[in-house]
């Protein structure tokens, strides 16, 4: 299964070939004081790989706080945060943003909670390499994937 | 009750009056579903920008009678001008600070606004 997903005026696209038809696709909704203001709902497919398209990289942003280990990919014409990315051991992991998805039913989410605060930096990374998508790159344009996108 | 509410890294800051229970919208619509956008709606009076307004940032689509404000730092969309009232604020609970006592989520269908989008006009008007 391919999930297409982008922020809202489309700046920002991401295609995640889960790689097979997943039963069900965990959407854990973290309590981070970002995600929490931003809404923030999280997936990732380990074995999955993701191709992130921005179509114009000057109308983008990266923030990070904390940890300063993540970088959330804002698009700053209509603020929505598809993707964050995380650099570790020169290998960029992801996860993505539920919300921004555009071709999955709700029923296939298995929605739940995610507390991470107090977690050590080496044990968060540990658990990103662990869990996060471990494919990822970024394209021109994500047509060649998904043919209804014009 | 007045609440303070913010942006993530600080810049906006706003409060606005609201009962301890707050009952608020969660819509469907393209955009809110982006957001997880949770709507307290109210009428202009009752709502006051402390800070950050150089910080906001507006997106418009569609009628572009809603103004899309959110910070141009971290991107959080803490309140903005909502297309069913566009005299009044609409206020992202999820930006309180702290979060009220007693949160009532109601599902609104915002994604088929014609039929729905007037049963939000009366949240603006002075009582």
């Amino acid at each position: 299964m391919v999930i297409f997903g982008s922020c809202h005026c489309g700046n920002i696209g991401f295609a995640l070939d889960w790689k097979s038809q997943p039963a069900e696709i965990s959407a854990r909704a973290c309590t981070c004081t970002f995600c929490t203001k931003h809404g923030g709902v999280w997936t990732s497919c380990p074995t999955g790989s993701l191709a992130i398209a921005v179509k114009d990289p000057s109308r983008t942003s990266r923030y990070a706080f904390g940890t300063m280990t993540a970088d959330f990919h804002i698009c700053t014409h209509c603020g929505v945060v598809p993707v964050v990315t995380s650099t570790i051991d020169d290998r960029l992991y992801a996860v993505v943003n539920v919300n921004a998805f555009e071709n999955v039913d709700e029923s296939l989410l298995k929605r739940s909670s995610s507390t991470l605060e107090g977690e050590e930096t080496a044990d968060r990374l540990a658990r990103r390499k662990r869990n996060w998508i471990a494919e990822v790159r970024f394209v021109q344009s994500l047509s060649p994937l998904n043919p209804g996108i014009g | 009750m007045w609440y303070q509410g913010s942006c993530h890294c600080g810049a906006v800051k706003f409060e606005v009056e609201a009962p301890e229970t707050i009952a608020c919208e969660e819509c469907n619509c393209s955009i809110c579903a982006k957001f997880g956008y949770l709507h307290l709606i109210v009428p202009a009076s009752r709502f006051r920008l402390l800070q950050g307004e150089s910080s906001l940032t507006e997106y418009t689509f569609n009628t572009g009678t809603a103004k899309h404000l959110f910070c141009k730092v971290c991107g959080v969309k803490a309140f903005y001008v909502p297309r069913s009232n566009p005299d009044g604020y609409d206020v992202n609970v999820r930006c309180l600070d702290p979060p009220p006592a007693t949160l009532v989520i109601e599902p609104f269908d915002g994604r088929n606004w014609e039929l729905h989008g007037d049963k939000l006009a009366h949240k603006s008007k002075e009582p």
